[in-house]
């Protein structure tokens, strides 16, 4: 990739604050970072940076199933073998096209070879400008679009292309969530994995799953809990847990509307002038730089 | 009556909702509760109690019969998923990456790759009550979710039942949605709120069903969102209340304590109820 | 001895490819690296699937025993790899394939288990 070192912000359950702490890092990380959005199902991390468009990159992340109209007898043979009911009878076959997976049996069976793959655009890949000065690339999946693990792939390597090109030291990446293919491409090669949770019961259900992929990679990890004084019981049991799995706790946030509140007004949180959130926020900036060594 | 509470991402409140109205409903009458966020099944945290297993749920997959295969390649390179690769004499099969095509299987001159099931989840169930909570689990690593969803969807009740759908607007949340009668989306008052409401709207009236947008942690009006539902039904609002997130994250219905959560059930079930 | 580098041009001093399944070219070599040749790699990539196994079946057919790559092959890709007797092995930093060898020649490379 490039001599730049990334953080990944993730939480297993989605509301917990991620995109608003993997804001304000970005934010008070200045020039020196660049962002990346891997949250490519609810993008969310662009919208507080007015994001200005400087390149949009096509994303095809399956295939599909054509029908040569001229070649088609309206023989039925592919409807027959079709196990996702992706194709419509009748003197010319049509294909379904929100319900074709394609696995191509169609195109192996068809006697008239009157089928063929052709790759479906499934999201989009931006790169843009933003308002602290830096740039952003991120990414839009199409409603229903398939294989979104590698599109946040691809949306990491152009961060990485970015970086070199452009000299910055360091890309904040807005993780996707979840536990499944998509979080595994966000963090595989990661300089450092930042786990945001709450205090709630399946907050740490959540937290348990996500941490024991984190911890399966050995990147160097550490936890932020948010609204922690919500449940005070629930904050201990966190504690415990990354006191278990190595984990130290980077970062605690209180339950506060200011969170929220940041938002409406299109601000990250060091941009409020509630002092208490932003020195925290100052001090998990300064621990994230030591354990990175990052100028 | 089938009702699915659904939202454009997850934390929006989604769980809490769908729980408290589940809860609250089954105060007069049966209800099931059916938990379709197969990723994450948290309802039954609520709820306490024994499971019954209602259902393994098993998708197909070829399984190479080394007896059978002459190694004539007609499999090698089939597979767009690579689910399948034929290497030195040998066929590899990677279960996980398999869609259930067929084509290595029912091409293969042989029979040597005959499909056979694999479990990928359960469908099960507690009550409690009036109230019957199921839930659908897919097992950690299996990324098939809609196999799993539908196999949940089976086990709907035709007279109440509240689902808790998949967050996101991806192919499990459009497969509960098409199957809902009512959806009420639940959003909070923020841009990024507004963003995945936009988005699941627009898949709400694709599959041509206005939805019911219930405003979570709600403070002042939010300007653009306020404008935005405008074009809508009248939403509904829960204010922002410590009490009803200390109460959800220890894993409780707010309901009974909380009287502003109590007064919105109501009115859901109102208009739920007159149509 | 035949040894595979994951590259990102066809150039002994062209930058290693971190990546496994994605790797823009094969660089094989043996254990005193003479006469590099490069293996395309353009049909596996832009596949939209399970380039992992694929590329692992591409290292296989040309019986490699040493592989050098950068974060790692995936699980499935691995399971292919150890089935086959590939060694793998990892290496950090933005480093060239010549500059790989000389460190993998040394003993200094980390070998890659998951």
């Amino acid at each position: 990739m490039s001599n730049a070192a990334e953080i990944v912000v993730i939480s297993g359950k989605g509301g917990t604050g991620k995109t608003s702490i993997a804001s304000a890092l970005l934010y008070e990380f200045g020039d020196v970072a660049l962002g990346a959005d891997c949250d490519v199902d609810g993008s969310n991390f662009p919208i507080l940076f007015d994001p200005q468009p400087l390149e949009s990159i096509p994303f095809y992340g399956s295939q599909v199933a054509v029908i040569n109209e001229e070649n088609c007898r309206g023989c039925d043979a592919c409807a027959k073998v079709c196990r996702f009911e992706a194709v419509e009878k009748g003197a010319r076959a049509k294909i379904l096209r929100d319900a074709c997976e394609g696995c191509g049996y169609c195109v192996q069976i068809c006697p008239f070879g009157a089928i063929t793959m052709e790759d479906r655009l499934t999201g989009t890949i931006k790169v843009s400008s933003i308002r602290t000065g830096t740039l952003m690339v991120h990414g839009d999946l199409e409603v229903g679009g398939d294989n979104s693990g590698r599109l946040v792939a691809e949306i990491r390597e152009k961060a990485h292309v970015k970086a070199r090109e452009l000299g910055k030291s360091l890309i904040i990446t807005d993780g996707s969530p979840g536990i499944g293919c998509p979080v595994v491409s966000s963090i595989s090669g990661a300089n450092y994995v930042l786990l945001v949770t709450e205090p709630s019961l399946s907050g740490i259900h959540d937290l348990e799953r996500v941490a024991a992929l984190v911890t399966g990679f050995s990147i160097p990890s550490g936890i932020v809990i948010n609204k922690a004084d919500l449940n005070l019981r629930n904050r201990d049991t966190i504690v415990l847990l990354g006191k278990k799995m190595g984990l130290p706790i980077m970062a605690e946030f209180p339950f506060t509307h200011v969170f929220s509140e940041s938002l409406k007004q299109l601000k990250t949180l060091m941009e409020t002038n509630d002092t208490n959130l932003i020195n925290r926020i100052t001090h998990l900036t300064k621990r994230l730089k030591s354990s990175l060594e990052v100028k | 009556m089938q009702i699915t509470i659904a939202s454009g991402k997850g934390g929006a409140g989604k769980t809490m909702l769908a729980t408290n109205l589940a809860h609250f409903l089954s105060q007069s009458g049966q209800v099931t509760l059916l938990d379709c966020d197969v990723e994450e099944p948290n309802c039954a945290l609520f709820f306490p109690g024994v499971y019954t297993s209602l259902e393994t749920v098993s998708v197909y997959y070829p399984k190479w019969d080394s007896d059978r295969c002459t190694d004539c390649g007609v499999c090698s390179g089939m597979c767009r998923f690579n689910a399948l690769i034929a290497l030195a004499g040998e066929v590899i099969v990677f279960d996980k990456m398999c869609h259930g095509c067929y084509a290595c299987s029912e091409l293969c001159p042989q029979g040597a790759l005959p499909m056979v099931p694999r479990g990928i989840g359960v469908v099960q169930s507690r009550k409690t009550g009036n109230l019957v909570v199921t839930e659908g689990r897919i097992n950690v690593g299996e990324e098939q979710a809609v196999p799993m969803v539908k196999a949940a969807l089976r086990h709907r009740d035709p007279s109440c039942t509240i689902i808790d759908g998949p967050p996101g607007t991806a192919c499990s949340a459009q497969e509960v949605l098409a199957h809902s009668e009512r959806i009420i989306l639940v959003t909070e008052p923020t841009p990024y709120g507004l963003h995945d409401l936009a988005l699941i709207t627009e898949l709400c009236l694709k599959l041509g069903k206005e939805p019911l947008v219930v405003v979570n942690r709600s403070r002042e009006p939010f300007g653009p969102m306020t404008a935005f539902l405008k074009e809508t039904e009248t939403p509904l609002f829960i204010p922002e209340n410590k009490d009803i997130a200390h109460y959800y994250s220890s894993g409780e219905v707010a309901w009974p304590h909380v009287p502003v959560l109590r007064d919105v059930l109501e009115q859901l079930r109102e208009r739920i109820c007159h149509e | 001895m035949i040894l595979a580098f994951t590259v990102t041009a066809n150039d002994s001093n062209a930058s290693m490819d971190p990546r496994f399944g994605r790797a823009k070219s094969i660089l094989i070599t043996d254990e005193n690296f003479n006469g590099p040749i490069y293996l395309s790699t353009d049909e596996i990539t832009a596949g939209a699937h399970g380039a992992g196994p694929r590329m692992a079946q591409l290292i296989a057919e040309h019986k490699v025993e040493v592989l050098i790559t950068g974060n790692g092959p995936g699980g499935n890709a691995s399971a292919l790899l150890s089935r086959m007797g590939t060694k793998v092995f990892t290496y950090s930093g933005e480093i060239t394939a010549q500059e790989a060898f000389t460190q993998w020649k040394k003993g200094e490379l980390t070998p890659f288990t998951l």
